[in-house]
């Protein structure tokens, strides 16, 4: 918590965006890459923030597997991806010896790395700052939320994908950014129909039209679908010629859709990324937030009689039994 | 920073407390105290509450979305087919619970009875615990920190009222972190047969799932095998199989001759497996001659066929 509130190293960043959803493996990460090159396209500085502490994709991604951080007079130097400094990284992945060490970490400890890595890393000028996370709404959630809120804006971008057992969980995480006063600039959905390349018949692999309705269930803009699954279209990325890249990007898949989105936080959605006021809640850190309105308050185990057995339902705050 | 030093010894090693960079830790005194090194009490009771439980097997993987909670739905489903056999399904992925809606469980609520929480049943043989019960919306986050998320993995081990169980089945959330150290941890005295580790064919899956194998050798937890999930895709309109998640190093076969685990096998992608979670349906029961479900068929057998291997080899080692 100590300097959180200076501006630090992240004092150059203009725009925060925290890619998030509830679910596992609905494409956060490649969400967060595409995002990254498509405002680097569209000629903006980006640096991506990778807070998946135990499952670190970013680096693979794009490319930089095996890159190291250094140590410069401002702190961490980022990893950069090419000679114009546009796109930057930070990742656990380049602080592991062996790529396939896994970083066996209980929260504090992960709390302890994110609060470094948003302070710590010489971001430098950045017009925008991506933030990948990993699935849930725990610790690392919290510890960016935290370490990143005295930097305004900061806008968090949801993904899903369509079926109902991944918007289940999106929901949650929408609930989340409620109850931290995290904007939500959209939702976007992901794998959203697969063209079989032998007969161009498309299947909505994972059922259809989720993203949307959630989007609209939760009064949030909906930033479009990502018709993701081509087949081998995300190419085994091993050793792409970042270091001599020049000036185009090779976008690689889902370009149209991630250039929607970006274009629409770029063009018409544009105001949501205007500095707000603080949200009117503070972030209460350490707690856990759970119920209507209700941050930080305890939680108690309440019983509720129902026949001739009892319900357990988390309830919170009130009077009642303590757990 | 100032909550865990860098070089943090563990509370429970001899160096607890003592170490240089204990210094102005604030739990140096209590590390220091040897009250860490002293195990759980709770060990000990779910060591007993787990005497009824013949086999625990952990469903996991470093990555998420790769069908984790899909497999241990299936395979509870599929070993409960056997009516004599008596499954328990516990999903311990605290912050997104999706066993009650793949299970079609969604809205069921915990009942409190005199000797535990009793689980929700699906079928006689079939009892389930999630944290999705106690929710009171579908919109509820549980916006908790690990100690919270340990807590209540512990209440589910300990309180839970499964009865006589062959198989329990806990299913994970991804990642190597609070909730995997706990259940191992908490489930240490009371032996787990083994984990069984989804991944799907692609490289970004597997170098986290490469971690998560690392993860059950450093917690010394037995490996039954792994199962590739969504390995190829057949156009429901032209039978052609295409692989939307190409394995283009090697899949898992590769990786698991590389880190000698088991491969169970290979559960193609059909869209019919993600519909019928979606509406709780079971998979098996709608679709019973599919290449899907004779993949989870055969996979489940291996893995009794572990279980039971296990068992006698224990047995023996008691008579003997």
């Amino acid at each position: 918590m100590e300097g959180a509130a200076e501006p630090g190293n992240l004092a150059g960043v203009r725009h925060i965006i925290l890619v998030l959803s509830g679910k596992g493996g609905v494409g956060k990460s490649t969400v967060s890459t595409e995002l990254a090159l498509a405002l680097r396209h569209a000629g903006k500085k980006v640096g991506i923030l990778d807070v998946d502490l135990c499952g670190p994709s970013i680096p693979r991604m794009l490319g930089a597997q095996g890159r190291a951080v250094h140590q410069c007079d401002r702190g961490w130097a980022p990893v950069f991806l090419d000679r114009e400094q546009s796109i930057s990284l930070m990742s656990v992945g380049f602080l592991l010896e062996k790529p396939d060490e896994a970083v066996v970490w209980r929260g504090p400890k992960k709390n302890a790395l994110i609060k470094q890595f948003v302070s710590d890393v010489a971001w430098g000028e950045l017009d925008y700052l991506v933030v990948d996370t990993p699935p849930g709404t725990s610790d690392e959630h919290m510890a960016a939320i935290e370490a990143l809120r005295p930097y305004q804006p900061l806008g968090a971008l949801v993904v899903t994908t369509p079926q109902a057992v991944s918007v289940g969980d999106v929901r949650r995480e929408l609930t989340f950014c409620r109850k931290t006063g995290l904007r939500v600039m959209g939702v976007v959905e992901n794998m959203s129909g697969f063209t079989c390349p032998h007969c161009a018949e498309c299947t909505s692999v994972f059922s259809r039209g989720g993203g949307e309705e959630l989007a609209q269930l939760a009064g949030v803009p909906f930033l479009g679908e990502c018709p993701e699954l081509v087949p081998g279209s995300r190419p085994p990325v091993p050793s792409l010629p970042w270091a001599g890249l020049t000036s185009v990007p090779p976008v690689p898949e889902g370009e149209e859709g991630m250039g929607a989105v970006s274009s629409s936080l770029l063009g018409p959605h544009a105001t949501l990324l205007r500095p707000v006021a603080p949200p009117p809640t503070p972030f209460s850190g350490p707690s856990w937030v759970a119920g209507p309105g209700l941050l930080g308050g305890p939680r108690v185990w309440r019983w509720k009689p129902s026949g001739s057995a009892s319900v357990l339902s988390m309830a919170t705050g009130g009077s009642g039994a303590s757990s | 920073m100032e909550e865990v030093p860098h070089d943090c010894p563990g509370a429970d090693s001899a160096q607890a407390g003592r170490g240089a960079s204990c210094q102005g830790c604030p739990n140096q005194r209590l590390c220091a105290s040897g009250a860490g090194a002293t195990p759980d009490p709770a060990i000990e009771e779910i060591k007993e509450k787990m005497k009824t439980v013949k086999h625990k097997i952990l469903v996991l993987s470093g990555k998420g979305g790769v069908g984790k909670s899909t497999f241990s739905a299936h395979l509870a489903r599929g070993l409960a087919e056997d009516e004599n056999t008596q499954i328990a399904l516990l999903d311990i992925d605290i912050c997104g619970p999706s066993i009650p809606k793949i299970m079609g469980l969604e809205g069921e609520q915990v009942h409190q009875s005199g000797s535990g929480w009793s689980p929700v049943y699906v079928e006689d043989n079939l009892g389930v615990m999630s944290v999705g019960f106690l929710l009171s919306s579908p919109d509820d986050a549980v916006i908790w920190r690990g100690p919270k998320k340990n807590g209540m993995i512990k209440q589910f081990l300990r309180d839970v009222d499964w009865g006589e169980v062959d198989y329990l089945i806990v299913d994970t959330p991804p990642g190597t972190s609070d909730e995997h150290l706990s259940v191992v941890q908490y489930l240490a005295a009371a032996h787990i047969d083994g984990a069984v580790i989804i991944t799907t064919p692609q490289e970004v899956s597997l170098q986290d799932v490469r971690k998560e194998i690392n993860f059950c050798r450093k917690v010394k937890l037995p490996i039954i095998g792994v199962v590739e999930n969504m390995s190829g895709f057949i156009c429901p309109k032209c039978k052609k199989e295409s692989q939307i998640f190409p394995p283009t190093t090697g899949g898992a076969e590769l990786m698991c001759q590389d880190l000698e685990v088991p491969l169970l096998g290979r559960v193609p992608l059909d869209p019919l497996i993600g519909k019928n979670c979606d509406k709780g349906h079971s998979f098996f029961i709608d679709t019973p001659d599919s290449p899907a479900t004779l993949a989870y068929r055969s996979i489940i057998q291996r893995i009794q066929e572990f279980c039971n291997l296990h068992q006698s080899k224990e047995e023996n080692l008691i008579s003997s």
